[in-house]
């Protein structure tokens, strides 16, 4: 897929995960995250994540009720004399839900958004950006193998097994020093070869490897379809519900029904394709 | 018409009076290739880089370059960068970006080529080099030939009519340079590309040559076809003569009558034959092989492995190294040369059998040998190893100027270890390893990089080590440099050594991997390996290598005397009372703030008090701290804020209390997170224009790169201490030493890299935001001279801003995030709930800071002043 369809996608997903806070829109953006993650990453990433979320779900369920006071039904006295409503506790379960929601639609955004996608959406939009990224992105790989050198020539001379905490504070240090200076002269001779290709000619232009397909430019259409319906039915009201100060909202009116619809549609578009595509492919090879 | 012409150029450093070019004239034909020699600091790389302006050295330059006819100096930049392409001796530094197929394209979107021509441009380009099967890779996947392959492959894409490289191929395997040259001929016969190449190997390249200049002292003192520039070169009995091809040698030592002059090993073969004809060979002297010592280290029968299934790299293999002997181990790539070498250093253990060592200290000099050196001298570096040992004065006297005149480093003692060129460089790291006093001495390739001076006082050095006793083991490409100066080699094949001899007894015996003098004299002249040896044999004298210590006269750089007086800040009395009770006055504040005291509850004081509590004493120690500077202060450059940065300052202040009241009003308090998001957009929005509006410099954009890079890859180097978070402090320097909007940009930026890599979350922009206005406030304070430079206030400054405003920030993001509601009470529970974590945070960013500001602003002082960066 495109960058662009990527962005699109995952930007209007993560939107609508975060800001809707429908208890059923939560759960099916939860579910088809969840799909996805496990699609993109299997289980192993997914548990991995899980592992983390898990943690952070019940801190957030427990925080805030806590802290929140707002809301009509009062379940309890908190010991010093704050309520401790029935509302506050609904809102901490759907917002740890959302959170963890956006969290598994981020790691699909760390499998599917790339480096290279990621300079050339800064290099369509801010091209000095996308080269920054891109040569910091160089940068990095080799700087940490050079430094793991360093430390081990660096080693020989200044054994810290065993040392105290700033002793080996200052070896690191001193590693990172030698590794710093070293980068920054070379740097200018990165500057010079980056001169001696013309850089800082006028007109300079972005090259990318991706072309925008006829299928990316439907496909594109029709999530941006699907993203201004959806944003048409909340600014009518038509998924209106309400925490506080009591629960109140219909999830079974018209209006809900109609952005369950799309907002699952949209939410497994790339998961249906990305299958999709699977199973033409299996096809064309037992068509041979 | 010729397609360059070089007309009287002189060049002349800025505060020298030597010439580094001095008079110079030639021509160059289309489609020629020339080869440019001479020794190390003869002016080679100067007179290359006069020839494409855009990276000329600054100095003072007389006399005219011109190129098709047209002065060089007065073409329009564009058809600089098309007609002229560069290519450089390391190409680890001279790649630009991460991707091959964006590397290719780099050249052409500076051109402002469209998408379609440069698609076209860089396929065709891949095609003819063969970079297919490594088009989509990552640039740090390639190896050393690839990579040198890749920087050839960008400049020609561009479609230059002249090439230029500067020794293109020293720091590659000889089977890579071979390709490389076989690639950089091609491009030469094919497509007629002018080509004008400086190199080391002239074996390789001088039989592709049309022409020879040769340089010494600036000097252009041979013009001519290769064939005869042995002649010109031994009419002026030049010491370059050394570097030349051994069939050139061997010529220029023998030859007497008028047979022309060898340059490849058959024509070199052909002569002697002739000469054998008419002359009877000396009988060989025997080979100079000390008995060695008792056995330093052994190897029995080891076997090594990375790991659990990966295949045996050291397979059975036997070996004993004995003191005084110097071994050469040769082999081809991947033969696990550098891993025989980790085994017997002990950085890795064979997982059957042992290495059985006397508990000899065992160093390694690294392959890159710029590793190990530190500090602001080579004085001060080698001085740094023997701090803290238990060692007497006298001792440590004797040991400095001991190794000091073994390595020849008196001239170049108070140097900064990182203006050396290569061959003094590798002495300086050498002589720290000897500073204590190995009983073995391991060396990774020590000829990469050389030429044939430095590798004549290397020779030297290492054989004075042999006599004193020092096992000294080297793997190695340089079958010149093995048979010249080892008393034993071996070669590693498969994972266990084999034809181990006497140079004489393993070359004479080998075919294909042998010195070119042995090829040309083989069945000629029985057992001589070197140039030096089959000289004796045919003119019954033996060459006095003699060894000019001196050399490294390397006067490329301009030598920046920065004596900068190192005097500690002194603080008056008063000063320091006033710091500490700052100091204890700000814990108390903190403690009320949070609640912390049982008699005083801050929710009964007004907000404002809460406030001062904070404000007060923060103000207090910066104040002081920051009058203790003394001496420093008047480096700091008193500064005007750029238009820009107010620009920028005035549209966060504006957008900002706007989004906040216009999102309170119309979304009715809700939507925290939306307003907070879209503040922390606006603020980020216009530095990341004015980055974008003004058109980065290179050397900016590549120092920005850098540091960003840094505060990434930096967690590396504290793996072992993973309490320690360098970044804060690193953008902290960032913006002091490089002003307010880069220093901006490395903390956004570096953020975001190192989200790229360690996971993109929710959490992205605001740790963009919190980095990136740290680096801001600092380059802002320390241009309105709020801010010291001392390391002390540099740490306190560095808590400070960690606990008060990333911290702020990021326990701010967490709030929002998980939907809390913002009141008084849940913003308390959550940065007391962070507290802990920011605290130990900021203790790190203050240790950092007070350990390695100095050091480091010093470098990045350095790098300004010697590239003249950021003059504005």
């Amino acid at each position: 897929m495109h960058p662009i369809t990527n962005l699109v996608f995952f930007a209007a997903a993560l939107g609508f995960s975060m800001f809707v806070m429908q208890p059923v829109c939560a759960a099916l953006s939860l579910t088809c995250a969840l799909a996805n993650a496990l699609y993109l990453g299997g289980k192993k990433t997914a548990l991995f994540s899980l592992r983390f979320l898990l943690p952070a779900v019940i801190l957030i369920t427990i925080i805030n009720p806590l802290i929140n006071h707002r809301g009509a039904t009062i379940i309890e006295y908190l010991p010093w004399g704050n309520p401790l409503t029935l509302e506050s506790v609904v809102f901490g379960i759907i917002s740890a839900v959302v959170l963890c929601s956006a969290a598994l639609w981020f790691s699909c955004v760390n499998r599917v958004m790339t480096s290279d996608k990621l300079v050339y959406l800064f290099g369509k939009t801010a091209p000095s950006l996308g080269l920054l990224l891109s040569v910091s992105l160089r940068f990095v790989p080799h700087f940490a193998a050079e430094l793991k050198q360093t430390a081990k020539a660096q080693k020989q001379l200044y054994n810290t097994d065993g040392a105290s905490f700033v002793k080996r504070l200052k070896f690191s240090l001193r590693v990172l020093s030698v590794m710093i200076t070293k980068s920054l002269e070379e740097a200018v001779d990165t500057s010079d070869s980056m001169k001696s290709r013309g850089y800082g000619l006028k007109g300079r232009t972005a090259y990318s490897i991706y072309s925008f397909t006829t299928s990316d430019k439907a496909l594109t259409a029709v999530m941006i379809a699907e993203i201004l319906i959806l944003l048409t039915i909340i600014i009518f009201g038509g998924l209106g519900f309400r925490y506080f100060p009591s629960i109140k909202g219909n999830p079974a009116s018209a209006g809900s029904i109609a952005f369950y619809t799309v907002y699952t549609a949209f939410l497994l578009t790339p998961l249906i394709i990305n299958v999709g595509e699977g199973f033409r492919w299996k096809r064309s090879r037992s068509k041979i | 018409m010729e397609a360059l012409k070089v007309e009287n150029l002189s060049f002349c450093y800025p505060n020298t009076k030597k010439h580094a070019i001095k008079d110079i004239s030639f021509s160059v034909a289309h489609g020629e290739f020339v080869t440019l020699c001479g020794k190390s600091a003869s002016g080679k790389t100067t007179l290359l880089r006069l020839l494409k302006p855009t990276v000329a050295p600054h100095g003072n330059k007389e006399g005219t370059v011109a190129l098709g006819g047209k002065e060089l100096y007065s073409l329009p930049m564009r058809e600089q960068a098309e007609k002229i392409g560069f290519v450089w001796q390391s190409p680890d530094s001279r790649l630009v970006t991460d991707k091959v197929w964006h590397e290719l394209a780099f050249g052409l979107e500076n051109l402002g080529e469209s998408n379609d021509v440069i698609r076209r441009r860089v396929a065709e380009t891949a095609s003819f080099f063969g970079i297919q099967e490594f088009f989509d890779k990552s640039v740090n996947e390639l190896s050393g030939g690839q990579k040198q392959l890749l920087s050839l492959a960008s400049v020609m894409v561009m479609q230059p009519e002249i090439l230029i490289l500067d020794e293109p191929t020293a720091q590659l395997d000889p089977i890579a340079a071979a390709d490389f040259l076989a690639c950089l001929s091609r491009i030469n016969r094919e497509l007629g590309t002018t080509v004008i190449i400086s190199e080391h190997r002239l074996d390789d390249v001088l039989p592709l040559s049309d022409r020879v200049l040769a340089l010494e002292g600036g000097e252009l003192i041979c013009n001519c076809p290769p064939r005869e520039a042995g002649v010109e070169l031994k009419e002026r009995n030049n010491a370059y003569f050394s570097s030349l091809p051994s069939p050139m040698r061997i010529w220029s030592a023998v030859e007497t009558g008028g047979a022309p002059c060898p340059v490849t090993v058959t024509q070199g073969r052909e002569w002697l034959s002739g000469f054998a004809a008419e002359n009877k060979f000396y009988e060989l002297y025997e080979e100079d092989i000390p008995a060695p010592g008792d056995v330093a280290v052994s190897l029995k029968n080891i076997w090594f492995r990375y790991e659990k299934n990966s295949p045996d790299v050291i397979k059975n293999l036997s070996a004993e190294f004995r003191r005084g002997e110097i071994v050469s181990v040769l082999g081809g790539n991947g033969a696990g040369k550098s891993t025989l070498l980790s085994i017997i250093n002990g950085s890795n253990k064979p997982y059957r059998r042992k290495v059985i060592s006397n508990n000899e200290l065992c160093l390694t000099l690294p392959q890159n040998p710029q590793l190990l050196l530190d500090g602001k001298t080579v004085k001060e570096s080698l001085e740094n190893v023997l701090k803290d040992r238990a060692l007497s004065e006298n001792e440590i006297t004797k040991r400095l100027s001991y190794v000091t005149s073994l390595c020849g480093l008196q001239e170049l003692s108070d140097r900064h270890p990182f203006d050396l060129s290569g061959g003094e460089t590798q002495r300086a790291a050498l002589a720290k390893l000897l500073l204590l006093k190995p009983g073995i001495l391991l060396l990774d390739e020590p000829t990469k990089g050389l030429d044939a001076q430095f590798k004549a006082v290397l020779a030297n050095i290492l054989k004075t080590l042999a006599e004193q006793g020092v096992a000294v083991i080297m793997v190695s490409h340089d079958v010149e440099f093995c048979a010249s100066c080892s008393h034993r080699c071996a070669m590693l094949f498969n994972g266990e050594l084999t034809a181990q001899g006497t140079p004489r007894e393993f070359f004479g015996s080998n075919m294909f991997y042998v010195t070119s003098a042995r090829r040309m004299s083989k069945g000629i002249i029985p057992d001589a390996v070197t140039a030096d040896e089959v000289i004796y044999c045919c003119t019954g004298k033996r060459t006095v290598s003699d060894v000019n210590t001196d050399i490294g006269l390397y006067d490329d750089d301009t030598s920046d005397d920065q004596n900068s007086s190192d005097t500690k800040p002194t603080m008056s009395l008063w000063q320091r009372i006033i710091c500490l009770s700052g100091a204890i006055l700000l814990l108390f504040g903190i403690a009320v703030n949070l609640d912390y005291l049982p008699f005083i509850a801050s929710s009964a004081l007004p907000l404002w008090l809460n406030a001062l509590f904070i404000a007060v004493p923060s103000v207090m120690l910066l104040i002081t701290l920051n009058t203790g500077e003394g001496e420093n202060k008047q480096t700091i450059r008193k500064q005007k804020l750029p238009k820009r940065t107010k620009a920028a300052a005035a549209m966060v202040l504006f957008a900002v209390p706007v989004t906040i009241f216009a999102g309170s009003f119309y979304l009715s308090d809700q939507k925290y997170l939306f307003i907070s998001l879209l503040v922390l957009f606006e603020c980020m929005l216009p530095f990341f224009l004015i980055f974008e509006g003004r058109k980065p410099q290179a050397r900016e954009l590549v120092i920005i790169a850098v540091l960003c890079a840094i505060t990434v890859a930096g967690r590396t180097a504290f793996l072992a201490l993973p309490q320690v978070k360098p970044v804060i402090a690193l953008v902290i320097i960032s913006g002091i030493a490089l002003g307010g909007e880069s220093g901006f940009m490395v903390g956004a930026v570096g953020m975001l890299l190192s989200n790229i890599y360690f996971g993109q979350g929710a959490w992205t922009p605001w740790q963009m935001f919190a980095a990136g206005i740290i680096g801001f406030i600092s380059g802002v304070l320390i241009k309105k001279n709020l801010l010291g430079k001392s390391r002390l206030f540099l740490s306190i400054y560095g808590f400070i801003v960690t606990v008060a405003v990333y911290g702020l920030i990021m326990n701010f993001s967490s709030l929002v995030l998980s939907h809390a509601p913002l009141t008084r009470e849940s913003l308390i529970a959550y940065y007391a709930q962070g507290l802990p974590f920011d605290i130990v945070h900021g203790i790190s960013t203050a240790l950092v800071l007070f350990f390695f500001s100095k050091p480091m602003l010093e470098k990045l002082d350095r790098i300004k002043t010697k590239y003249g960066l950021y003059r504005s």
